[in-house]
């Protein structure tokens, strides 16, 4: 038993010991972590966190990008501790919520500012120096403490719906299964490097980190002071060396508008890996041409399955098919396509909601058992082992070569620039300011894609001021509670809600 | 195209683009920082500006304090305008 993946990941150590596993755009390739340093850093540290961290309970990991956040989650498998990645744009409130939910967990932080929570939510608050002196001393983890099978290998807390995040237990078999899945879109090659680009607490950042630091890929990750300037990012892009890129299609729509970006910004570039919303047929066409000879792939999974379809987008199929198909299914997964009022199974063709069955699929909810029954069921398969399955929410169908295709959503979740974000979340966060009577939260589209959110609310005074400082009161009180990319841009003040017969706000009529 | 026209479009596309009436007022506050433009809606604003004005902006040729503000988005396209 054990991790596969950590088995891996000590083959190639044990190959090419001397090869970048991990760079950013601040310290850049001289000061790299290598694969000996990360085997051996996430070895000492693991040996720390047996002895020191409350058993079986989630390690908070707490930062942006940083070689020892990735030591830290290796750390953390080696000595059979799920990880939970927490990143520093969280606001106070929720990071907070995440360790009550978890119950007084051990927080390993990284940033370069002081840890923001009360510090007897945490069994303990280990800073970054400490860590490296840890690192610096000896040990090594026996064998039988990795994550195996049904342990819980990673924790990723998702928008939910009433208002609190909501912890996706992704067990150590699952992250095995999905490294077999999708190590085929990180082919081997000369010096191969990946863009970790997205936060750690989006899913599609373990793309590379599972399928290629499996295959001894060097992950290449932006700091948060170049994501703030195009021109930086093009600059540490420029010297990245990059062969395989993965992001959101509305990171790849903002450097297109540039363009340098192209073949000789990434002249090594040979695989584009896309995920976590649509990826539309004109951004597809334009990536076809500025990167002709790279091989893009659309891909799609939610956070409770892991990413389960992939399919390679030529210049055929993003000119004749449109919407563009999500992909080919992993062939440990299936889809079923589910009628929306009567639950029965569909015939191809015929769109209803999507249920994931198979391999990759989710432990359900960290201590929300009410949530996991709403989501996850379990069968026997005919050799009576056991299947679980989860109720995506997404509408699509399979077409006759079993390609699935996505038409959004069948409730109140959005996408944001690839950010998984419900409504509700969102509507609960304005609600409980006491100047609110009530709110709506609605997306606004443009091009079939959500732009940005709007917020409908009610005062609770209904003579208090209506103007542009009143919004911004509202924004500012806002980032107390909800994330950045969660508050709404626009705020449309209303005296009262429009109303359907039922009684019920009227949602369309706003 | 004269140069209050220039400015009347701008006002048209930013509006379109940060959804907000307000803008027509408060041409000096920071946009980014009040809500009102993430980097998302900021390449919109600049492929906007090149579809209604001919005016070319690379992404990479503006840092954002130079377009953070109604004023300083108006400034940017009309010293690129070719009537200037």
């Amino acid at each position: 038993m054990g991790s596969r993946f950590l088995e891996a990941f000590e083959e190639m150590r044990r190959q090419h010991p001397n090869r970048i596993a991990y760079f950013t755009s601040r310290a850049g390739q001289d000061q790299a972590l290598s694969y000996e340093q990360l085997g051996a850093h996430s070895d000492t540290l693991a040996f720390f966190l047996h002895s020191f961290a409350p058993k079986s309970l989630p390690v908070v990991v707490y930062g942006h990008k940083s070689p020892l956040m990735l030591t830290a989650f290796l750390a953390c498998a080696k000595a059979g501790l799920p990880y939970a990645p927490v990143d520093v744009a969280y606001p106070v409130d929720r990071v907070s919520d995440i360790l009550e939910q978890i119950d007084k967990p051990l927080v390993l932080t990284f940033a370069d500012e002081p840890f923001p929570c009360d510090p007897s939510l945490a069994y303990d608050v280990v800073g970054k120096e400490a860590i490296e002196s840890i690192i610096a001393g000896s040990g090594a983890p026996e064998r039988a403490w990795q994550v195996s099978g049904d342990d819980i290998f990673y924790l990723l807390f998702t928008s939910g719906s009433t208002g609190r995040p909501k912890g996706v237990q992704m067990p150590s078999r699952c992250v095995d299964s999905f490294m077999d899945y999708f190590q085929k879109l990180f082919p081997p090659c000369e010096n191969p490097i990946s863009f970790n680009r997205v936060p750690y607490t989006f899913d599609v950042s373990l793309f590379d980190i599972i399928a290629g630091l499996s295959q001894g890929y060097s992950l290449f990750a932006l700091e948060s002071e170049c994501e703030q300037s195009l021109a930086s990012t093009f600059d540490a892009l420029a010297q990245s060396g990059l062969t395989a890129w993965v992001s959101t299609p509305s990171f790849v729509e903002m450097c297109l508008a540039d363009p340098s970006f192209n073949r000789d910004l990434l002249p090594r570039l040979n695989t584009i890996v896309l995920c976590g919303e649509v990826f539309r047929n004109s951004t597809a066409l334009k990536l076809i041409e500025r990167f002709p000879t790279a091989s893009i792939y659309n891909t799609y999974g939610p956070t409770e399955t892991q990413a389960v379809t992939d399919i390679l987008v030529t210049r055929e199929l993003a000119e004749e098919t449109n919407p563009l198909p999500v992909g080919y299914l992993n062939p440990e997964v299936q889809a079923v396509i589910r009628d929306l009022q009567t639950g029965e199974p569909l015939p191809e063709g015929e769109a209803g909601e999507v249920y994931l069955e198979g391999s990759t699929v989710s432990l359900g909810y960290w201590k929300r058992p009410d949530l996991t029954e709403a989501a996850f069921t379990e069968h026997n398969s005919p050799s009576s082992s056991k299947i679980r399955c989860y109720k995506t929410g997404d509408k699509g169908y399979l077409d006759g070569e079993g390609r699935l295709f996505c038409l959004g959503r069948l409730d109140f979740q959005v996408k944001l620039n690839g950010f998984r974000v419900e409504l509700g979340d969102v509507e609960q966060g304005i609600a409980q300011l006491p100047s609110i009577k009530e709110a709506v939260v609605l997306p606004v589209e443009k091009d079939g894609k959500v732009t940005h959110l709007a917020a409908h609310v009610m005062l609770a005074d209904p003579d208090a001021p209506k103007d542009f400082k009143a919004a911004q009161n509202l924004k500012a009180q806002l980032k107390q509670t909800l994330p950045d990319y969660m508050i709404p841009k626009k705020i449309v003040f209303h005296n009262s809600f429009p109303l359907t017969v039922n009684g019920k706000i009227d949602r369309k009529a706003l | 195209m004269a140069d209050n026209s220039v400015e009347e479009g701008m006002l048209n596309l930013i509006e379109e683009v940060c959804d907000d009436d307000v803008i027509r007022e408060e041409r000096d506050i920071d946009l980014f920082e009040a809500g009102l433009l993430d980097s998302m809606a900021a390449i919109e604003l600049l492929v906007g500006i090149e579809t209604e004005f001919g005016v070319e902006i690379a992404p990479t040729a503006v840092e954002r304090e130079e377009m953070n503000t109604v004023n300083k988005i108006i400034h940017q396209v009309q010293i690129r305008y070719e009537g200037n």
